[in-house]
């Protein structure tokens, strides 16, 4: 195994493709990979809607269920969970090796794992940004010191960076997750999530973490996904 | 990004190897969609969540989708406003963008052809998300349109089966069947072109103009 790239090589990629870099730290795009090479069938359990319940409610998100729902044995009786059916009409997804991923573990209880792991450090583009390239700035009144080691004049240089990060961005690997019922306050019903379902499995991704981290290493339905947003 | 184990360099939003061990490889997208919570829980009651206590709570921000970040200053792909919401949908090859925007006017589903492949673009008006599967059902090709706006319950004119954004088919003569995903996803105008330049957009350069950012539909409840 190779180790990862130098910090230089990441300075060259970066600024080589600086749709990437710039993709990296913007908030914009997702995409949803999976890197497992087994074949699966996308979501399952969609609700289950009788045909004459249009104009009212939809969501029985607020009812809370009494129990702590470890188990997801629902209560409401217009929602099915065919968790897992076997899709006849997919198409067979390739298989593609791997290697990289077979030492990943399978997903274990819908209980928190209690991974807060900081992830390794990883070289940061955001560190090498072109905060440090010359600025034109209009020379002052006075003549220019001779060498620029020191910046003396506190005018402001356009930043070129979207987002100021206080730290480097960190992915999340196997972040630990909880049941809805046990979700933060600060993710609200209006909030924004990344969704995903899996053999059964459905995973939220709230954008207000993603944001930040861009990246989870994370395993849904027995599966190794990567999420990136 | 890159992976640990080998050090090769990949497209965040392709999931193409630019180089290392890897290159030439490409993952595998699966269906992911960004929605709201509450139409994510009702559309799976028993959904988990990201632990917020994750170390690092201060960094953690209100996200909206299609805000402006400022990183697209120098992007000058005009055809759409920088941060217009929109499904990015790529079939053999072909690249073909839906703004939100359009597909709202148009009754939130696209029955087209891309890459040879029919296709239908799936609009949620609940939760302003959406994805692209195919039409093709054994020999039939079917056409869809929206059936219950208020939970985004969608129906074919072929059979009437009742299908989820998710293209699952829940009741009628096709229940059980899932339609084949499409790879789509929801992005921002400037990511989806600065990857795919040549890529189309759905309806006429006279829409395109109509498109004026980002909606500010979903989550503005």
């Amino acid at each position: 195994m190779k180790p990862a790239l130098s910090a230089a090589e990441w300075v060259a990629i970066s600024v080589r493709n600086t749709a990437t870099s710039r993709l990296i730290l913007a908030t914009t795009t997702l995409v949803l990979i999976l890197l497992a090479a087994c074949g699966t069938a996308p979501g399952a359990a969609p609700t289950k809607v009788t045909e004459n319940a249009q104009p009212t409610q939809v969501a029985p998100t607020t009812e809370a269920p009494p129990k702590p729902a470890s188990a997801s044995s629902d209560s409401t009786p217009t929602i099915s969970q065919p968790s897992s059916v076997p899709v006849p009409t997919l198409a067979p997804i390739k298989a593609q090796p791997t290697p990289a991923n077979e030492s990943r573990t399978q997903a274990v209880s819908s209980t928190a794992i209690p991974t807060t792991t900081a992830a390794p450090v990883v070289p940061n583009p955001t560190t090498t940004t072109p905060d440090n390239t010359p600025v034109p700035t209009p020379a002052p009144v006075t003549a220019p010191p001779p060498q620029p080691t020191v910046t003396l004049n506190p005018t402001p240089r356009p930043t070129p960076g979207p987002i100021s990060r206080s730290t480097q961005f960190v992915p999340l690997d196997e972040p630990a997750y909880v049941t809805r019922e046990n979700s933060s306050p600060n993710i609200t019903n209006d909030s924004y999530v990344l969704g995903v379902a899996n053999n059964g499995e459905a995973r939220a991704y709230p954008l207000d973490m993603m944001w930040y981290h861009h990246i989870a290493n994370d395993t849904v339905g027995g599966e190794p996904w990567l999420v990136t947003y | 990004m890159t992976d640990r184990e080998t050090g090769t360099l990949w497209t965040h939003l392709d999931g193409l190897s630019l180089s290392g061990p890897l290159h030439g490889e490409r993952l595998k997208f699966l269906p992911m969609q960004i929605t709201t919570w509450d139409e994510w829980q009702r559309l799976y009651p028993h959904t988990t969540v990201l632990d917020w206590n994750t170390g690092f709570e201060s960094q953690y921000r209100s996200i909206q989708p299609g805000a402006s970040v400022g990183s697209d200053a120098d992007f000058n792909d005009t055809r759409l406003p920088v941060n217009t919401l929109m499904i990015g949908v790529e079939s053999n090859g072909q690249f073909k963008s839906y703004p939100h925007q359009l597909l709202d006017r148009d009754g939130n589903v696209i029955n087209d052809t891309l890459g040879e492949t029919p296709i239908v673009v799936f609009h949620a008006p609940v939760g302003d998300s959406g994805l692209a599967y195919s039409r093709v059902i054994g020999n039939e090709t079917l056409t869809f349109q929206l059936e219950i706006p208020s939970v985004n319950v969608y129906s074919d004119l072929e059979t009437r089966t009742f299908w989820t954004s998710s293209g699952f088919a829940f009741d009628g003569p096709l229940a059980d069947t899932q339609l084949e995903f499409i790879p789509s996803f929801n992005t921002e105008w400037y990511g989806w072109a600065e990857y795919h330049p040549t890529t189309a957009i759905y309806g006429l350069p006279t829409d395109w103009v109509t498109v004026t950012g980002p909606s500010t539909r979903g989550g503005m409840r």
